[in-house]
């Protein structure tokens, strides 16, 4: 017989099942460090240098977005990276509202004050888009 | 880990394990119904102003429409039972031009379904917030969409299984505050009655009984964001688990119920607890601190923990309200693409099983709203309310022109009739009352978008006519050459490993696929002895309804290559055919290809594309760049492959 019909599954390596809450432990535990190391920099430097200070933040985002794709997903597609980084937006949106909250004055130290709109916009992008520069895996 | 890994589109569970119940049906379609509780009662009310005690009219005029509205789709499930909503129905009803008007309507309803949805669930959690954080919540809008399309890009049921437990909560909360304002304030209950039919006389004899009423419908129309979601049960129908009907009719009678209680019992409960609008604040949220802001407990603020645990459920619920947005949005651009009123692109479903073109569509299209509005949920209402009652109207004016046309052939006609045709007057003025009387407070945003979108879905058509009017005439002019007198070999040939073989990847047997075989044979004059036909059944939105209709679309498939053998052998080629099926074309005839290089070392690839006498910026947005993209694969491959252009005659 010389045709062939064949179905497609996908051929590329499955990836490592991991459990719900490991995954979601895994992603908040990786936020936590990053929120702290953001946090030390924004009451150590950020009064005398908001561009330093945002300099490292960002640094600090990367260095534990490549710990979090290395360590904790390294099966993870583009997606996931999109939406391990909006949830650590989320939760830096939820900390801050928190800490004005009960100190009754504003807290912005995790994605910056809105009076610096342009150092604002690159913190957010950098929580954002951090988890996705260390994808390997294509979709 | 979160998308998980691609489907098997041939196994023949996929289509039941991604289908849904009713009771998930009613979570994840339902949902944007039930969720309108949470804006449309609240602008309704508003509209009454001092008129406060005309709420009670209002509360059996939004359960009546309620219930008129879903019959009437109910009725729509019944006679379209593959599902498509307003757009499927005004095509077949009233015609292909109607039907984009509806479609056009329905995709902006969409998009600002997704919208209102995200912009109101974060005003109920704002509510419960001090005004020092107002300054989050339009970023949060932002981030929260962008969750949803990831989400959305994995599919349908593993999303409605994560929110169920939301609805539930939602549903428990607000039917306890419902029960318990009429419970508290039954005794008083009279009175409420008298002081409402006191303020009612008073207000006849100051202004007047027909400004009175004009107030009342004004008020009654402002509302309308209270019926959006209705028609998602029926425009969701392919996406049930069968038998689809009657999933179908329960799912509408329960989201039917719901809304009715929760809209109407809110209504009634801003009354009983003489709520008024307070800034920062939603209708809700004041009417459940009126309730339970001062209840506690060893020292603890219960109510107020309540009234938090309601928003938060509200605001989940509406959240999941989005989600109806991606599931329909998508769906509703896939048919039109089928019918070519879209570019051809948005039917086709990624290796995830979902209309991944029409999600992000969907989003960039939600955010730009997003955008424009500021997160304001009265201009967001507006203009969500006329595009939804655009097609309701349209839906229920052909449901009445079938009804009317074939009253011969149904007893049931005269039934059914009044139906429609109350449906057809409600949803009518309501339409017309909110466009005149929000059209310069963002009412003409979406007369002018759904307009320009309307202008476009024409253009798109005209264009794809004329191509295929130009593909037609090749098809005339190839599929008509007589065939040699040949001694006829029946079946795929045998081939020979060893010697050079053209690889053509087709799809229909039409002239452009006779084309390639002509001008292989003109480039390459006597070097080709035999052929290899490749072809990728594709599964789009339109063909993945279940096992019957996957195992007809391989079926044609293979008839058109036999087609293709039969004709290369008659003109003395020895020639077989290989062909597989999948998701996405692309992808789908890369695989084949790579294991017919393996087969035939000697194997040069080719793939037709169209060529226009003059290329314009669009044409790669309406025309697959499916053979650029195989040809790239290939060629990264190490694997000969050929563009060959197929002119468009004019």
């Amino acid at each position: 017989m010389t045709t062939m019909i064949r179905s497609l599954t996908s051929d590329s390596g499955q990836p490592k099942k991991h459990h719900a809450v490991t995954r979601a432990a895994l992603l908040v535990v990786f936020w936590i460090v990053a929120a702290v190391l953001v946090a030390i920099v924004h009451q150590t430097i950020d009064a005398s240098s908001p561009v330093i200070s945002v300099i490292l933040k960002v640094g600090a985002i990367v260095v534990i977005a490549a710990a979090f794709g290395r360590l904790a997903a390294s099966e993870g597609t583009l997606n996931y990276a999109l939406f391990v980084g909006t949830t650590w937006v989320l939760l830096d949106i939820a900390t801050e509202i928190s800490m004005t909250v009960r100190s009754g004055h504003q807290w912005f130290a995790l994605i910056g004050s809105p009076a610096n709109g342009g150092l604002r916009c690159v913190l957010l992008i950098a929580w954002i888009i951090a988890p996705a520069l260390f994808v390997r895996r294509r979709e | 880990m979160i998308v998980g890994p691609p489907r098997d589109v041939s196994d023949p569970k996929i289509f039941h394990h991604v289908s849904l119940i009713a009771f998930l049906a009613w979570v994840g379609l339902g949902a944007d119904g039930l969720s309108s509780s949470s804006y449309g009662p609240e602008e309704a009310y508003k509209a009454l102003g001092p008129h406060s005690h005309l709420s009670i009219m209002l509360v059996a005029m939004t359960a009546v429409t309620i219930a008129v509205i879903s019959i009437a789709y109910s009725n729509l499930i019944q006679h379209f039972p593959g599902g498509g909503g307003g757009y499927l129905v005004a095509t077949k009803l009233l015609g292909s031009r109607v039907g984009v008007v509806s479609g056009c309507a329905l995709l902006v309803d969409y998009v600002l379904t997704i919208t209102v949805s995200i912009a109101s669930g974060c005003d109920q959690l704002w509510s419960f917030l001090p005004p020092s954080v107002a300054g989050y919540k339009l970023l949060t809008e932002f981030l929260i969409l962008l969750l949803l399309v990831v989400l959305n890009l994995r599919g349908v049921k593993e999303s409605v299984n994560v929110l169920a437990p939301i609805f539930v909560l939602f549903i428990v909360t607000h039917a306890f505050a419902i029960v318990y304002a009429i419970a508290t304030h039954v005794t008083g209950l009279p009175k409420v009655f008298h002081d409402a039919h006191v303020d009612y006389s008073h207000s006849v004899s100051t202004i007047g009984f027909l400004p009175l009423m004009l107030i009342l419908l004004r008020a009654y129309s402002l509302g309308g964001g209270t019926y959006t979601g209705i028609e998602a049960v029926s425009n969701g129908v392919s996406m049930l688990r069968e038998p689809r009907v009657r999933t179908g009719k329960r799912t509408m009678a329960l989201m039917a119920a719901s809304l009715a209680f929760t809209a109407g019992g809110i209504m009634f409960a801003y009354l009983l607890t003489n709520s008024t609008p307070t800034e920062g604040k939603t209708m809700n949220a004041v009417l459940l601190t009126n309730l339970f802001g001062h209840w506690h407990a060893g020292g603890l603020s219960t109510g107020m923990a309540f009234v938090v645990v309601a928003l938060v459920a509200e605001a989940a619920l509406l959240f999941v309200a989005a989600q109806t947005g991606f599931l329909d949005g998508p769906r509703v651009l896939s048919n039109m693409a089928l019918d070519s009123w879209m570019p051809h692109r948005f039917s086709q479903l990624s290796d995830r099983l979902v209309t991944k073109n029409g999600v992000y569509m969907m989003g960039i299209a939600a955010a730009a709203a997003l955008l424009y509005t500021r997160g304001d949920i009265l201009t967001l209402v507006v203009m969500y309310s006329i595009n939804v009652f655009i097609t309701f109207s349209l839906t229920e004016l052909g449901m009445a022109r079938h009804w009317i046309k074939d009253r011969a052939k149904e007893p049931r006609w005269k039934s059914q009739l009044a139906i429609h045709g109350t449906g057809l007057v409600m949803c009518l003025s309501i339409l017309v009352i909110t466009t005149l009387e929000k059209f310069s407070q963002g009412g003409w945003v979406t007369v002018v978008i759904t307009g320009l979108l309307i202008a476009l879905c024409f253009a798109i058509r005209r264009h794809y006519d004329e191509v295929r009017a130009g593909l037609k005439r090749l098809d005339d002019i190839l599929t008509t050459i007589p065939l040699p007198e040949t001694g006829t070999a029946s079946g795929p040939s045998e081939l020979d490993a060893n010697v050079p073989t053209a690889v053509i990847s087709i799809s229909s047997f039409s002239g452009f696929g006779l084309h390639q075989i002509l001008s292989i044979h003109k480039a390459f004059p006597n070097y080709f002895k035999q052929l290899v036909f490749v072809s990728a059944a594709v599964v789009d939105s339109g063909n993945f309804k279940g096992a019957e209709e996957l195992g007809s679309l391989q079926k044609n498939t293979e008839e058109n290559l036999l087609k293709y053998v039969a004709w290369a052998q008659a003109h003395g080629f020895r020639a077989d055919y290989r062909m597989a099926l999948g998701t996405e074309a692309v992808a789908t005839v890369e695989a084949i290809c790579l294991d017919v290089a393996k087969e035939f070392p000697r194997a040069i690839f080719f793939m037709g594309r169209l060529i226009f006498k003059e290329e314009k910026w669009y044409h790669r947005l309406l025309h697959n760049e499916t053979p650029h993209a195989i040809q790239r694969r290939l060629q990264f491959e190490g694997i000969q492959a050929m563009v060959l252009p197929i002119r468009v005659l004019e």
